[in-house]
């Protein structure tokens, strides 16, 4: 419905635009017109070319300036035909489709006509300067909000956004009001003394020009320099990421992957907060595990219950870490309460309901989604469905209730590419075998050999590693000084005998390291 | 100047449709004597020339082109197959008598009838050569100035002009 309307709307201005362009040209019929309406448009040709000044994103042209000298100083006929022809000079620049083309016309048109108007009709009631400035205000108004609806409708972004945008641009208003203000100025000019005031007018927008260049070069200065910081906020932020991988890759994981939810949550349920924030406090809510000790972080197994009070301290650790770093005191929330039940009985601070600031109450939903529907080394992640289920069955006591209908929401419209984007992936989930040894006679001759080469690749690249801070000629001794032990070809079985999972050790491999003493 | 630039007639670029450009030209050929059809040659042929740029849009230059023949196919259209041409003592300069009807059979002469006014001949350019431009003629020379650039190998992108418009103002502002 709403593409239907944009697309009337859309060929209105295709259709009024060229409309209004040919009944100009037609009735441009008094030959004292026609040369000065010739010049003024190829001026503006001229001036497109070259675009007089460059903000980021737009350039203001110098038709702008024709177009209310024209209206000032021809007939707004002429202002129709030189604003087409500079719309038609862009759209030669940048390969703009036909329809497109018409469409921009449309609204050049129709501002020039409505500021033609209203110039004529202000003329005689009020001193010309005024109506130069109100026929500049009119025109300017008028065609930025014509093309910030076009803009809209053609990026799908919303019309307040845009219309934001575009007017609380203020060099790019700036220049647009000042230029088209020249133009009126060197229009009056224009009927007072003729074809020799424009003399006095170039000047004057040269100088003006100038003086605007400074100012936007300055505000782009500014502004890369407050991407550059914010570049390197966030480089140093996902840097913190990174040193989680260093010890657990499951956690990095899982923190991208709730970074990315946590960040859809926020846009879902726009509840004022930095969707970039979010995403980073999802990164780093589970960086307190740098400090807890591998027994625990990467036990493969069910946790006792004195590992377990250890793994419960890592929000307050991690909140420590990040303390001094500068983070803002939404990531710092979710890092430190991000398992706080809402019902209260959550760790490490026992809040409850409103005192959990929202950050933390939406990243904990976020958190424990993914937590459900991972594979872990002892048990099966659940399907989405069940992981659902059991949210909204906890909704209220753990989690909050409205986090929890958004989600459900944001989980049912995801498509199966966002999720593989996000991280998850949809390989068969493989039976999970608990950790043992595993007898060798139950392997075929590939599988052991394949064992085998994997535990000589990883030896291999150990000593390797380990060669390099030996003292030249290597030393037995010195691997048993730093390391406690003779380096071996295989590790050992918890029974003693030195063997690689399924093969004797009577079998003789290959000796990698010439030099080592082997056992 | 495209020698100057240092290029060669060496790479054509591809056209398509460029087969409309034979009957074009035979239109135009035929259309040169005084001939009761001269008008509808000329007409048709300005709709396939439009018809051949319009399929070639791609190209920079053939957008130009585009412009101007539009402006001057306008002009041709609404005055019956001829363009009006502005009679004035810059008239006089290259065509003594001011029957103009003898001379070409496409012109024919401006009146408070012509259509269009502004897009017809009306500007008089002494050099090179003596003669009466419209305002698509304009865009049309532009045009195949570029377009024999390209001819030459050595095309002329219009982005380099708008560079060239940000070197004057100041190089902060990189895209």
């Amino acid at each position: 419905m709403k593409e239907e309307l944009h697309r009337i709307y859309l060929t209105f201005f295709a259709v009024v635009g060229p409309s209004i362009l040919l009944y100009s040209l037609y009735s441009l019929t008094d030959p004292r017109l026609w040369y000065i309406t010739i010049v003024a448009s190829l001026l503006a040709v001229a001036g497109d070319l070259v675009p007089t000044l460059h903000l980021r994103e737009m350039a203001i042209s110098v038709g702008n300036l024709l177009v209310v000298f024209s209206i000032v100083s021809i007939s707004t006929k002429s202002a129709v035909v030189v604003i087409s022809l500079s719309v038609l000079t862009f759209a030669l620049i940048g390969a703009i489709s036909p329809f497109m083309m018409a469409v921009n016309i449309g609204q050049a048109a129709l501002s020039a006509e409505l500021a033609g108007y209203v110039w004529h009709f202000l003329i005689g009631s009020l001193p010309p300067t005024l109506s130069v400035i109100l026929c500049v205000l009119v025109y300017f108004t008028t065609n930025t909000f014509l093309v910030a609806t076009v803009i809209s409708i053609r990026q799908g972004v919303a019309l307040g956004n845009t219309i934001k945008v575009i007017y609380g641009n203020v060099p790019l208003s700036l220049a647009y009001i000042s230029t088209s203000v020249i133009g009126g100025v060197a229009g009056l000019l224009y009927n007072i003394w003729g074809a020799s005031s424009v003399v006095i007018s170039l000047l004057m927008y040269l100088f003006l020009r100038q003086m605007l260049q400074q100012r936007i070069n300055d505000a782009n200065i500014i502004q890369d320099y407050a991407q550059e910081v914010k570049r390197r906020y966030n480089a140093s932020i996902t840097s913190l990421a990174h040193a989680i991988d260093a010890r657990d890759s499951y956690t990095f994981g899982h923190s991208l992957r709730v970074a990315a939810l946590s960040k859809r949550l926020t846009l879902k349920m726009e509840a004022g907060l930095n969707p970039e924030e979010v995403y980073f406090g999802g990164l780093l809510h589970d960086i307190g595990k740098i400090a807890i000790p591998d027994s625990i972080l990467l036990k493969p197994g069910m946790l006792e219950a004195s590992e377990l009070v250890t793994m419960m301290s890592h929000p307050i650790l991690g909140e420590q870490i990040l303390r001094d770093s500068g983070v803002s005191g939404n990531i710092l929330s979710v890092v430190r309460w991000h398992h706080e039940w809402v019902a209260g009985g959550g760790y490490p601070d026992n809040k409850s309901g409103e005192d959990i600031p929202f950050v933390a109450r939406l990243v904990s939903v976020a958190d424990a989604f993914d937590a459900m529907v991972s594979n872990r080394p002892y048990r099966r992640g659940c399907s989405v469905e069940d992981a659902l289920e059991r949210l909204k069955a906890f909704a209220g006591r753990q989690f909050d209730r409205r986090v929890v209908d958004a989600i459900v929401q944001v989980i049912e419209s995801m498509t199966e590419e966002e999720m593989l984007a996000i991280g998850y992936t949809n390989e068969p989930v493989l039976e999970v075998l608990p950790i043992v040894d595993l007898p060798g006679s139950e392997l075929t001759l590939a599988e052991r050999l394949d064992a085998s080469r994997k535990i000589i690749e990883w030896e291999t690249a150990a000593i390797e590693r380990y060669a390099l801070e030996a003292p030249k000629g290597g030393s037995a001794l010195f691997w048993q000084s730093r390391y406690g032990h003779l380096p071996s070809m295989f590790p050992r079985r918890s029974d003693g005998r030195r063997s690689a999972a399924g093969v004797d050790a009577d079998v003789a491999l290959p000796s990698i390291a010439a030099g080592w003493e082997q056992d | 100047m495209g020698f100057i630039r240092g290029g060669k007639f060496s790479v054509m670029p591809k056209f398509r449709f460029a087969w409309i450009l034979i009957p074009v030209a035979l239109m135009q050929v035929l259309a040169l004597p005084q001939h009761s059809l001269a008008p509808l040659l000329v007409s048709v042929s300005y709709a396939l020339t439009l018809i051949f740029l319009a399929v070639n849009w791609s190209y920079e230059e053939v957008r130009i082109l585009l412009i101007g023949t539009a402006a001057n196919a306008l002009v041709i259209w609404a005055n019956g197959g001829s363009m009006p041409v502005l009679y004035g003592s810059a008239l006089t300069h290259f065509l003594p008598s001011s029957d103009l009807s003898t001379a070409s059979a496409w012109h024919n002469l401006l009146s408070s009838h012509s259509r269009f006014p502004l897009l017809a001949d009306i500007m008089y350019i002494p050099y090179p050569v003596p003669d009466m431009m419209s305002f698509g003629d304009i865009f049309i020379a532009a045009g195949g100035c570029l377009l024999i650039q390209r001819l030459m190998n050595k095309p002329v992108p219009l982005s380099h002009l708008a560079n060239l418009g940000m070197s004057g103002a100041g190089r902060g502002s990189k895209k």
